[in-house]
């Protein structure tokens, strides 16, 4: 049987907070019956919840203060409230829901100089390198150009050239084929100077110009065409740049041979324009979104800094 | 000027009506609300009369709060100056139903300034029976005895309010005194629900350990 004896002697062990929150009705259910409890059987629990009803009840009692003034706004006080054409403009964006915009303005940013910096890179530039290297080899080998001769640029060659010497080089004795007679057939326009192309990177245009013995020997030892090209063929002196590409065809095909060689250059150049523009354009985007990003961190920073009211938060 | 007047009378007495411990009803709160929103929208649209007419419609109401929150009436008049100059600036960020508990809510921040500001130099705790500004309302069926005592408890209860802290006090005045339930307390203060109530339960066992003696005297 469930004892009934008063508690008072315990009440300072009592919840206080609960008989409170019992009293005005907030105790939560699984608490209640134990408040209940406490109020019956403890006298001191009891008065306490007696008076946090009185307490409740005479506060919600509490007189109207009279304000001191009156707290209308006059026509001059509005005026200059209100601020001028700039402080309308920019009032808004100190807005507390504009904080958002900082961190995506921030990272929008940080992804727009990231664009503009990789467009920027070597690494770009590389691409953009190898799609040039695409024409100098096409004519290059075409004409033997001494750009690349074996004796004169080892180190533009690249470590290709430290390769084993191509057997039609090692064929003709070590004596660079770049006869004389082949060397001023070159012309300015036909061989221009800048770094070789890796063999292994444009097989397919050295193979629409060659024959495949050329292209084997290419691959076997790149970065050689002139002294191939002068082995393989002897050399014959040729009028203009557009017969050269003549000269590596091969001779059972000497008619076709001058026609595809335009038309390679010209895919070589499409192809090298390509990548170029693409950088560029990767590089005004990535300048575009820093330049908004920034112009945003901007005009909420002076907003912030200038308009915003710290009462509204 | 005169028609200053009788407006401020008209409001003032609404406000009064509205201010003390009335938990006002769905329905009257959706009429408020309605009322002002139209005058809002003319406020937004530039009608610094439609503005006033809702200073005058809670300028009672508003100090009142206040100055129960900062226990000085300078300063609760300074907040109260402050939040509607606030209120006049920003009232195009107006958004929700209630354009009152806007108004709370930056009125609150303003007195949350004071009292911050005032932290370290604690201001005189009982001015408002010191200035013979304060008046509770009277009405006919109150008489002079009555009236007495209710102005001796509005008194003890100040007095026992000043001396709880901040938060608590701005809650049981938001509660008890203005009428807001717990959610909408929670809204004004930035604080979650179950803190709102613990300030109040809180707040209340403080006032009682606080009043002592002086509690028999709110009885009848």
């Amino acid at each position: 049987m469930e004892s009934r004896e008063p508690l008072n002697h315990d009440h300072d062990r009592h919840d206080r907070l609960l008989v409170t929150r019992f009293a005005v009705g907030d105790a939560y259910p699984a608490e209640v019956e134990r408040a209940k409890e406490l109020v019956e059987r403890c006298a001191e629990c009891a008065a306490l919840a007696a008076d946090i009803r009185l307490i409740a009840a005479r506060t919600a009692d509490l007189p109207v203060v009279r304000r001191p003034r009156d707290f209308r706004i006059t026509a001059p006080q509005a005026e200059q409230l209100r601020g001028s054409w700039l402080a309308r403009l920019l009032r808004p964006f100190s807005a507390p829901g504009w904080g958002v915009a900082r961190p995506l303005a921030s990272a929008a940013l940080v992804v727009g100089l990231s664009l503009a910096v990789i467009g920027a890179l070597p690494l770009g530039a590389a691409s953009s390198g190898a799609a040039d290297t695409l024409t100098v080899p096409a004519t290059a080998q075409l004409a033997g150009a001494p750009a690349v001769a074996p004796n004169q640029q080892p180190s533009q060659v690249g470590n290709q050239t430290k390769a084993s010497p191509p057997a039609d080089f090692e064929a003709t004795g070590g004596v660079s084929p770049a006869t004389p007679a082949s060397a001023p057939a070159i012309g300015p326009e036909t061989a221009p100077s800048g770094p070789t192309r890796p063999a292994s990177s444009t097989p397919a245009s050295d193979s629409s110009v060659e024959s495949p013995a050329h292209v084997k020997q290419d691959t076997a030892a790149p970065a050689t065409p002139g002294p191939i090209a002068a082995a393989t063929v002897p050399a014959p002196p040729l009028p203009a740049p557009t017969q050269e590409i003549g000269v590596i065809a091969p001779p059972a095909a000497p008619s076709v041979a001058p026609q595809p060689a335009p038309a390679t250059n010209q895919q070589t150049v499409t192809a090298a324009a390509a990548p170029a523009s693409d950088r560029t354009l990767l590089e005004e985007i990535g300048i575009g979104l820093a330049l908004i990003a920034l112009a945003v961190l901007l005009i909420a920073w002076v907003a912030r800094r200038r308009y915003s009211d710290p009462l509204i938060r | 000027m005169e028609e200053i007047v009788r407006t401020s009378v008209a409001t003032d007495s609404e406000g009064a009506d509205q201010t003390p411990g009335q938990r006002s009803t769905e329905a009257t709160a959706d009429a408020r609300n309605a009322r002002d929103r139209v005058l809002v929208e003319r406020a937004i649209a530039g009608d610094l009369g439609a503005f006033n007419e809702l200073v005058g419609l809670y300028q009672n109401y508003l100090f009142s709060l206040v100055v129960r929150v900062v226990n000085d009436r300078d300063s609760a008049a300074d907040a109260v100056q402050e939040a509607f100059f606030s209120c006049y600036k920003n009232i195009g960020r107006f958004r929700g139903d209630s354009f009152r508990s806007w108004l709370t809510r930056i009125a609150l921040n303003a007195a949350t300034d004071i009292l911050r500001y005032r932290k370290r130099r604690p201001a005189d705790p009982y001015p408002e029976w010191d200035d013979d500004g304060w008046q509770p309302p009277t009405g006919e069926e109150t008489s002079p005895e009555r009236e007495a005592i209710r102005r001796n408890t509005a008194e003890i209860l100040s007095r026992a309010l000043a001396q709880i802290t901040a938060d608590q006090r701005a809650a049981i005045v938001l509660y008890d005194v203005e009428g807001y339930d717990y959610q909408e307390i929670a809204d004004m203060t930035h604080v979650s629900l179950g803190t709102v109530k613990s300030r109040i339960h809180r707040g209340r066992l403080a006032l009682r350990d606080v009043m002592g003696a002086d509690l028999e005297l709110l009885r009848d």
